[in-house]
């Protein structure tokens, strides 16, 4: 790596931009910069200190990180229960007594007033039930949008089934290592097996011939 | 004068002669909050909007607006709203719409199609709220009187959303709060005890729009070809769920020293900047001024892809990228700014340049004036 020489390049690009006033002339010396900048690059790649496709990796890398880290919409059920309350929230219209027919104003009077109590309570009840059905769904909203607060029991398990392949395959290479000096040890013994068996045979073979060569004709 | 803020379910805006639309003016902690955002805590939300803003300064990115709220309050008479844009539902855009008589819009970020890929990536299950969507602008547009600007593309895109009138104005920024903080103690203990070796440091916040995933990359780049030494920090406010996928990717690269420091205070934040050796901002759409200006003020050179308003306000004191700048190349950004002492000086000086010409009260009082201009017409 020449990196004083780049620094030199760098320090030249530099000093030529003192005394320019002009924006015109400063930005021109930063482009000129920064090509030097580019060119260092350029030769450092070809040089092979930065591997081919280093920038595209580091983005391919966020981007997977990004992606595994994605969560579901959940504006279009904000809004739903923002509806939700703003309607719970509105109070229950009053039944006016205006009517068309002579006497009816009256007859609706009566009636709302006899039967305002029971109506009262009946209000008071559905109130009781609407608030305690906002306070079930701002629950459900909560734990549908923190995963923390809910947890879905078939992919619990199948996580845990596949921590487990997880470990097994982390195992095993111990136990391949195992296996693998079991099998040396056996070649090993195998090959001094085989060293005596030929060297046996080697001094037989020599002693026939030596036995040969003392036979006359 | 009553200034309101709104919330989605508060009606009494309706009733108001003027509105002071503020896109992402200041950095929001928390994406979810409809309103402003976790920083401003101290502002009272009063769904009756009866309730001006109100207390103590407590954090850089909150000064700016409780400086602004408290000089219109001064000089404007009439009722004012105060929205942030990035959060408008439709619904109070279509009020806005139909009810508010004067309309003054001061944008930010969040204007444009910024960040396309991560940001729709996040936004789009969060209903878009962040971004203004092109024709809520363009609806915004039709009844805007002015738009406020602090940055000369954010005006050409205000107008090419129909703005008509756009007024540019410095940002509302003042960089000497930080380095005129006591460092916090610890921290500087931590430092001196703990990190060795060169940091670069991402000051505006962990959130798509940031493209922090970039910087850890570059970083991954410097820390394994370059600089096996240096350290990361990313300084500023969380987007949580974007903030975990950056976490992620930091361990998974076996980054042992980077990491994410989160919205520190004051006094933290000045022990990251005292320790910096660069500054990096890959921010897409607005620059992140406040960021910058801290760096400038700080001394810290500035690594930087292009965006909004990013020259205009650095100049030469940050060495700006192609805004499609890849890791290694903004590794190797890095690492000449970190190293090359002669262009270390030259941005450094450069950054002094550019504070000595900042002036806080100055931004304040054009982009008052721009707005009590509308309110007196």
């Amino acid at each position: 790596m020449d990196h004083d020489s780049n620094d030199e390049d760098v320090s030249s690009a530099g000093k030529k931009r003192e005394g320019r006033d002009a924006t015109s002339s400063a930005v021109s010396s930063v482009d000129d910069l920064v090509e030097r900048l580019r060119s260092r690059v350029r030769e450092r790649r070809s040089n092979g200190e930065y591997p081919d496709g280093l920038e595209e990796a580091l983005d391919a890398h966020f981007r997977r990180i990004v992606f595994h880290r994605s969560r579901p919409h959940l504006g279009q059920l904000r809004e739903a229960v923002a509806t939700f309350d703003e309607r719970l929230a509105a109070r229950p219209r009053d039944v006016g007594a205006d009517s068309g027919v002579p006497g009816g104003e009256m007859l609706h009077r009566v009636v709302n007033k006899a039967i305002a109590r029971q109506r009262q309570a009946l209000v008071d009840h559905m109130s009781d039930l609407a608030d305690a059905m906002r306070d079930v769904v701002h629950v459900l909203v909560d734990a549908v949008q923190d995963p923390a607060n809910h947890v879905h029991g078939d992919l619990v398990s199948r996580l845990d089934a596949i921590l487990e392949r997880l470990d097994s395959y982390e195992r095993r290479p111990v136990e391949d290592a195992a296996a693998v000096g079991d099998l040396r040890r056996r070649v090993e013994v195998l090959e001094q097996a085989l060293a005596s068996q030929q060297a046996s045979s080697r001094q037989a073979s020599s002693r026939q011939a030596s036995s040969q060569q003392a036979s006359p004709g | 004068m009553r200034i309101h803020q709104i919330v989605p379910s508060t009606s009494s805006w309706r009733q108001l002669e003027s509105a002071f639309v503020l896109l992402p003016l200041f950095r929001s902690v928390d994406p979810d909050s409809s309103v402003y955002g976790a920083d401003l805590d101290d502002v009272d939300r009063d769904v009756d909007g009866k309730t001006v803003a109100r207390g103590d300064l407590p954090s850089i990115h909150v000064r700016p607006l409780h400086a602004l709220l408290a000089a219109l309050r001064e000089r404007v008479s009439e009722s004012l709203v105060v929205v942030h844009a990035g959060a408008i539902p439709a619904r109070v855009i279509d009020a806005l719409m139909m009810h508010a008589q004067q309309l003054v819009v001061v944008a930010g970020d969040g204007i444009g199609d910024d960040g396309a890929t991560q940001t729709l990536l996040f936004d789009a299950e969060e209903g878009g709220r962040r971004l203004a969507a092109p024709v809520q602008m363009q609806r915004l547009a039709s009844r805007a009187a002015r738009a406020v600007a602090f940055s000369v593309g954010s005006a050409e895109l205000l107008k090419q959303h129909g703005f008509a009138d756009v007024v540019v104005c410095p940002p509302i920024v003042d960089p000497t709060v930080v380095v005129s903080t006591q460092p916090h103690a610890p921290t500087v203990n931590h430092f001196e005890t703990m990190i060795a070796g060169k940091l670069f440091v991402a000051l505006d916040g962990v959130s798509p729009v940031s493209r922090s995933e970039l910087i850890v990359q570059a970083y991954h780049v410097v820390s394994t070809y370059l600089d096996p030494t240096a350290h990361l920090a990313l300084v500023g406010p969380q987007q949580p769920r974007y903030s975990e996928c950056i976490e992620h990717e930091i361990n998974e690269l076996n980054l042992n020293r980077a990491w994410i420091a989160g919205d520190v205070d004051v006094t933290e934040r000045r022990v990251y900047l005292d320790n910096a050796s660069v500054a990096v901002a890959t921010r897409v759409g607005e620059a992140d001024h406040a960021s910058l200006l801290e760096a400038m003020q700080a001394g810290v050179p500035i690594v930087a892809t292009e965006a909004r308003g990013l020259r205009e306000l650095c100049a030469d004191s940050a060495l700006v990228l192609p805004e499609n700048a890849d890791a290694t190349l903004i590794a190797e950004a890095i690492v000449a700014a970190a190293t090359d002492m002669s262009l270390r000086e030259e941005m450094m000086s450069a950054g002094r340049a550019c504070i000595a010409g900042h002036a806080f009260d100055v931004a304040l009082a054009r982009v008052a004036d721009a707005i009590f201009e509308v309110a007196a017409r």
